[in-house]
Protein backbone atom coordinates (compact mmCIF):
# COMPACT_ATOMS: atom_id res chain seq x y z
CA UNK A 1 0.00 0.00 0.00
CA UNK A 2 1.50 3.37 -1.01
CA UNK A 3 1.78 6.39 1.32
CA UNK A 4 -1.31 8.12 -0.07
CA UNK A 5 -3.47 5.04 0.41
CA UNK A 6 -2.08 4.51 3.90
CA UNK A 7 -2.96 8.12 4.75
CA UNK A 8 -6.50 7.60 3.49
CA UNK A 9 -6.85 4.47 5.65
CA UNK A 10 -5.53 6.26 8.75
CA UNK A 11 -7.76 9.25 8.12
CA UNK A 12 -10.83 7.05 7.57
CA UNK A 13 -10.19 5.06 10.75
CA UNK A 14 -9.69 8.29 12.74
CA UNK A 15 -12.99 9.73 11.45
CA UNK A 16 -14.86 6.48 12.14
CA UNK A 17 -13.35 6.38 15.62
CA UNK A 18 -14.87 9.82 16.29
CA UNK A 19 -18.21 8.65 14.95
CA UNK A 20 -18.17 5.75 17.40
CA UNK A 21 -18.25 8.28 20.25
CA UNK A 22 -21.93 8.77 19.36
CA UNK A 23 -22.81 5.30 20.65
CA UNK A 24 -23.90 4.85 24.29
CA UNK A 25 -20.96 4.49 26.67
CA UNK A 26 -21.70 0.89 27.61
CA UNK A 27 -21.78 -0.11 23.95
CA UNK A 28 -18.52 1.74 23.33
CA UNK A 29 -16.88 0.05 26.30
CA UNK A 30 -17.78 -3.42 25.00
CA UNK A 31 -17.52 -3.03 21.22
CA UNK A 32 -15.66 0.14 20.18
CA UNK A 33 -12.28 -1.55 19.67
CA UNK A 34 -13.83 -4.41 17.69
CA UNK A 35 -15.93 -2.10 15.52
CA UNK A 36 -12.86 -0.02 14.74
CA UNK A 37 -10.85 -3.13 13.89
CA UNK A 38 -13.63 -4.40 11.61
CA UNK A 39 -13.94 -1.00 9.90
CA UNK A 40 -10.18 -0.84 9.41
CA UNK A 41 -10.22 -4.33 7.82
CA UNK A 42 -13.07 -3.24 5.56
CA UNK A 43 -11.29 -0.07 4.37
CA UNK A 44 -7.98 -1.86 3.73
CA UNK A 45 -9.75 -4.65 1.87
CA UNK A 46 -11.81 -2.23 -0.23
CA UNK A 47 -8.76 -0.19 -1.23
CA UNK A 48 -6.78 -3.31 -2.12
CA UNK A 49 -9.55 -4.95 -4.13
CA UNK A 50 -11.40 -2.01 -5.69
CA UNK A 51 -9.18 1.03 -5.19
CA UNK A 52 -9.71 4.42 -3.54
CA UNK A 53 -12.61 5.26 -5.88
CA UNK A 54 -14.74 2.64 -4.11
CA UNK A 55 -14.40 4.40 -0.75
CA UNK A 56 -17.26 6.94 -1.10
CA UNK A 57 -19.73 4.06 -1.46
CA UNK A 58 -18.29 2.41 1.66
CA UNK A 59 -18.51 5.69 3.55
CA UNK A 60 -22.12 6.27 2.55
CA UNK A 61 -22.96 2.76 3.77
CA UNK A 62 -21.09 3.43 7.04
CA UNK A 63 -22.92 6.71 7.60
CA UNK A 64 -26.30 5.06 7.12
CA UNK A 65 -25.22 2.14 9.34
CA UNK A 66 -23.95 4.45 12.09
CA UNK A 67 -26.92 6.82 11.90
CA UNK A 68 -29.49 4.06 12.31
CA UNK A 69 -27.59 1.98 14.86
CA UNK A 70 -26.61 4.87 17.13
CA UNK A 71 -30.29 5.63 17.43
CA UNK A 72 -31.21 1.96 18.02
CA UNK A 73 -28.55 1.52 20.70
CA UNK A 74 -29.57 4.68 22.56
CA UNK A 75 -33.22 3.61 22.51
CA UNK A 76 -32.28 0.09 23.67
CA UNK A 77 -30.14 1.45 26.47
CA UNK A 78 -32.87 3.80 27.63
CA UNK A 79 -35.42 0.99 27.62
CA UNK A 80 -33.03 -1.18 29.64
CA UNK A 81 -32.53 1.63 32.14
CA UNK A 82 -36.21 2.51 32.40
CA UNK A 83 -36.36 1.72 36.15
CA UNK A 84 -33.60 4.11 37.10
CA UNK A 85 -34.82 6.58 34.50
CA UNK A 86 -38.07 7.10 36.42
CA UNK A 87 -36.10 8.20 39.46
CA UNK A 88 -33.89 10.35 37.29
CA UNK A 89 -36.91 11.96 35.65
CA UNK A 90 -37.93 13.46 39.01
CA UNK A 91 -34.86 15.60 38.94
CA UNK A 92 -35.60 18.60 36.75
CA UNK A 93 -32.02 19.28 35.70
CA UNK A 94 -31.44 15.67 34.71
CA UNK A 95 -34.75 15.57 32.87
CA UNK A 96 -33.55 18.39 30.64
CA UNK A 97 -30.80 16.12 29.41
CA UNK A 98 -33.48 13.80 28.02
CA UNK A 99 -34.95 16.61 25.97
CA UNK A 100 -35.61 15.48 22.37
CA UNK A 101 -33.89 18.72 21.30
CA UNK A 102 -30.54 17.13 22.03
CA UNK A 103 -31.50 14.10 19.94
CA UNK A 104 -32.06 16.28 16.87
CA UNK A 105 -29.00 18.37 17.54
CA UNK A 106 -26.95 15.21 17.87
CA UNK A 107 -28.15 13.96 14.47
CA UNK A 108 -27.37 17.34 12.93
CA UNK A 109 -23.82 16.94 14.17
CA UNK A 110 -23.65 13.39 12.74
CA UNK A 111 -24.75 14.60 9.31
CA UNK A 112 -22.25 17.49 9.42
CA UNK A 113 -19.48 15.02 10.25
CA UNK A 114 -20.61 12.79 7.38
CA UNK A 115 -20.62 15.72 4.96
CA UNK A 116 -17.19 16.88 6.10
CA UNK A 117 -15.80 13.39 5.53
CA UNK A 118 -17.35 13.33 2.03
CA UNK A 119 -15.80 16.69 1.19
CA UNK A 120 -12.38 15.60 2.40
CA UNK A 121 -12.65 12.43 0.29
CA UNK A 122 -13.53 14.57 -2.75
CA UNK A 123 -10.58 16.85 -2.10
CA UNK A 124 -8.35 13.76 -1.95
CA UNK A 125 -9.55 12.95 -5.47
CA UNK A 126 -11.30 9.79 -4.34
CA UNK A 127 -14.52 10.55 -6.14
CA UNK A 128 -16.25 12.48 -8.91
CA UNK A 129 -18.89 15.16 -9.19
CA UNK A 130 -21.93 13.09 -8.12
CA UNK A 131 -20.55 12.76 -4.61
CA UNK A 132 -19.99 16.51 -4.49
CA UNK A 133 -23.72 16.99 -5.06
CA UNK A 134 -24.45 14.37 -2.46
CA UNK A 135 -22.20 16.19 0.02
CA UNK A 136 -24.02 19.44 -0.73
CA UNK A 137 -27.34 17.68 -0.12
CA UNK A 138 -26.13 16.43 3.23
CA UNK A 139 -25.00 19.92 4.26
CA UNK A 140 -28.39 21.40 3.39
CA UNK A 141 -30.12 18.51 5.19
CA UNK A 142 -27.97 18.93 8.28
CA UNK A 143 -28.53 22.71 8.47
CA UNK A 144 -32.26 22.27 7.95
CA UNK A 145 -32.37 19.59 10.67
CA UNK A 146 -30.55 21.78 13.18
CA UNK A 147 -32.75 24.81 12.42
CA UNK A 148 -35.90 22.66 12.75
CA UNK A 149 -34.74 21.37 16.11
CA UNK A 150 -33.86 24.87 17.36
CA UNK A 151 -37.32 26.12 16.30
CA UNK A 152 -38.96 23.25 18.19
CA UNK A 153 -36.99 23.83 21.37
CA UNK A 154 -39.51 26.20 23.05
CA UNK A 155 -42.33 23.69 22.43
CA UNK A 156 -40.27 20.91 23.98
CA UNK A 157 -39.46 23.13 26.96
CA UNK A 158 -43.15 23.81 27.46
CA UNK A 159 -44.03 20.10 27.29
CA UNK A 160 -41.25 19.28 29.71
CA UNK A 161 -42.37 21.94 32.18
CA UNK A 162 -45.96 20.60 32.03
CA UNK A 163 -44.71 17.06 32.60
CA UNK A 164 -42.66 18.08 35.59
CA UNK A 165 -45.23 20.34 37.23
CA UNK B 1 -35.50 -16.10 29.77
CA UNK B 2 -32.79 -17.43 27.43
CA UNK B 3 -32.46 -20.79 29.16
CA UNK B 4 -36.16 -21.51 29.48
CA UNK B 5 -37.51 -20.06 26.25
CA UNK B 6 -38.25 -22.38 23.34
CA UNK B 7 -36.42 -21.66 20.05
CA UNK B 8 -39.75 -21.03 18.31
CA UNK B 9 -40.51 -18.15 20.66
CA UNK B 10 -37.69 -16.13 19.10
CA UNK B 11 -39.01 -16.51 15.56
CA UNK B 12 -39.07 -14.91 13.09
CA UNK B 13 -35.46 -13.78 13.31
CA UNK B 14 -34.27 -10.55 11.73
CA UNK B 15 -32.25 -11.09 8.52
CA UNK B 16 -29.06 -9.87 10.25
CA UNK B 17 -29.44 -12.34 13.14
CA UNK B 18 -30.23 -15.28 10.86
CA UNK B 19 -27.29 -14.51 8.56
CA UNK B 20 -24.93 -14.26 11.53
CA UNK B 21 -26.18 -17.62 12.84
CA UNK B 22 -25.64 -19.15 9.40
CA UNK B 23 -22.15 -17.65 9.16
CA UNK B 24 -21.21 -19.22 12.49
CA UNK B 25 -22.73 -22.64 11.81
CA UNK B 26 -19.52 -24.24 10.54
CA UNK B 27 -16.82 -22.54 12.58
CA UNK B 28 -16.03 -19.68 14.94
CA UNK B 29 -15.32 -16.39 13.24
CA UNK B 30 -14.39 -12.79 14.06
CA UNK B 31 -16.49 -9.77 13.09
CA UNK B 32 -14.99 -9.00 9.68
CA UNK B 33 -15.03 -12.68 8.69
CA UNK B 34 -18.74 -12.82 9.61
CA UNK B 35 -19.39 -9.72 7.44
CA UNK B 36 -17.61 -11.35 4.49
CA UNK B 37 -19.36 -14.68 5.00
CA UNK B 38 -22.76 -12.95 4.98
CA UNK B 39 -21.79 -11.10 1.80
CA UNK B 40 -20.81 -14.43 0.22
CA UNK B 41 -24.03 -16.17 1.35
CA UNK B 42 -26.14 -13.46 -0.24
CA UNK B 43 -24.12 -12.94 -3.44
CA UNK B 44 -23.15 -9.47 -2.24
CA UNK B 45 -26.74 -8.31 -1.68
CA UNK B 46 -26.72 -8.05 2.11
CA UNK B 47 -23.88 -5.82 3.26
CA UNK B 48 -23.78 -5.38 7.03
CA UNK B 49 -21.90 -2.48 8.58
CA UNK B 50 -20.02 -2.78 11.89
CA UNK B 51 -22.90 -1.00 13.67
CA UNK B 52 -25.50 -3.58 12.59
CA UNK B 53 -23.08 -6.45 13.11
CA UNK B 54 -22.03 -5.61 16.67
CA UNK B 55 -25.51 -4.43 17.67
CA UNK B 56 -26.84 -7.85 16.59
CA UNK B 57 -23.94 -9.67 18.25
CA UNK B 58 -24.63 -7.85 21.51
CA UNK B 59 -28.28 -8.89 21.51
CA UNK B 60 -27.44 -12.43 20.40
CA UNK B 61 -24.98 -12.83 23.27
CA UNK B 62 -27.60 -11.49 25.69
CA UNK B 63 -30.07 -14.21 24.70
CA UNK B 64 -27.27 -16.80 24.42
CA UNK B 65 -27.57 -17.54 20.71
CA UNK B 66 -23.82 -17.06 20.36
CA UNK B 67 -20.88 -16.67 22.74
CA UNK B 68 -17.35 -15.40 22.65
CA UNK B 69 -14.85 -18.17 21.95
CA UNK B 70 -12.10 -18.61 24.53
CA UNK B 71 -9.51 -19.86 22.09
CA UNK B 72 -8.37 -18.26 18.87
CA UNK B 73 -8.23 -20.59 15.85
CA UNK B 74 -4.80 -19.33 14.73
CA UNK B 75 -3.33 -17.06 17.41
CA UNK B 76 0.04 -16.74 15.68
CA UNK B 77 -1.49 -15.60 12.38
CA UNK B 78 -4.09 -13.27 13.77
CA UNK B 79 -4.48 -9.83 15.32
CA UNK B 80 -4.92 -10.32 19.06
CA UNK B 81 -7.51 -7.53 19.29
CA UNK B 82 -9.97 -9.64 17.32
CA UNK B 83 -12.60 -11.55 19.23
CA UNK B 84 -14.07 -14.76 17.88
CA UNK B 85 -17.67 -15.83 18.23
CA UNK B 86 -19.32 -19.23 18.06
CA UNK B 87 -22.80 -20.67 18.02
CA UNK B 88 -24.22 -22.04 21.28
CA UNK B 89 -26.31 -25.25 21.25
CA UNK B 90 -29.37 -23.02 21.81
CA UNK B 91 -28.32 -20.81 18.86
CA UNK B 92 -28.06 -23.89 16.66
CA UNK B 93 -31.59 -24.93 17.67
CA UNK B 94 -32.92 -21.45 16.90
CA UNK B 95 -31.17 -21.43 13.50
CA UNK B 96 -32.67 -24.85 12.73
CA UNK B 97 -36.15 -23.70 13.81
CA UNK B 98 -35.90 -20.58 11.62
CA UNK B 99 -34.70 -22.71 8.68
CA UNK B 100 -37.71 -25.01 9.10
CA UNK B 101 -40.03 -22.00 9.26
CA UNK B 102 -38.55 -20.57 6.05
CA UNK B 103 -38.66 -23.99 4.35
CA UNK B 104 -42.35 -24.25 5.19
CA UNK B 105 -42.97 -20.78 3.75
CA UNK B 106 -41.04 -21.70 0.64
CA UNK B 107 -43.12 -24.82 0.16
CA UNK B 108 -46.28 -22.68 0.38
CA UNK B 109 -44.80 -20.32 -2.23
CA UNK B 110 -43.91 -23.33 -4.43
CA UNK B 111 -47.46 -24.64 -4.07
CA UNK B 112 -48.73 -21.33 -5.44
CA UNK B 113 -46.28 -21.50 -8.34
CA UNK B 114 -44.40 -18.42 -7.20
CA UNK B 115 -40.97 -19.95 -7.62
CA UNK B 116 -41.39 -20.57 -11.36
CA UNK B 117 -38.93 -18.61 -13.52
CA UNK B 118 -41.82 -16.76 -15.22
CA UNK B 119 -42.38 -14.84 -11.96
CA UNK B 120 -38.77 -13.70 -11.73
Amino acid sequence: MNTRRRKIVLWSVAVYDRMLSLYPRAHQRDYRAQMLQTFSDLICDTIQKRGVRALPAVWIAMLVDTGSNVWTEHVAERSANMGSLKLWWNNKKSAELLDPFWGGFFFGIVFCAMTASGIILISLGATDSIEAWLGLGLIVGAIAGIIAQILQKPAYDKQLAQKLS
Amino acid sequence: MPKTCAPEELLPLTPAVFHILLALTDCEQHGYAIMNEVLKQTDGRFRMGPGTLYGSIKRMIAIRLIEEADERPAPDLDDERRRYYRLTPFGRKVAAAESRRLAKLLSVARGKGLTRPSFA
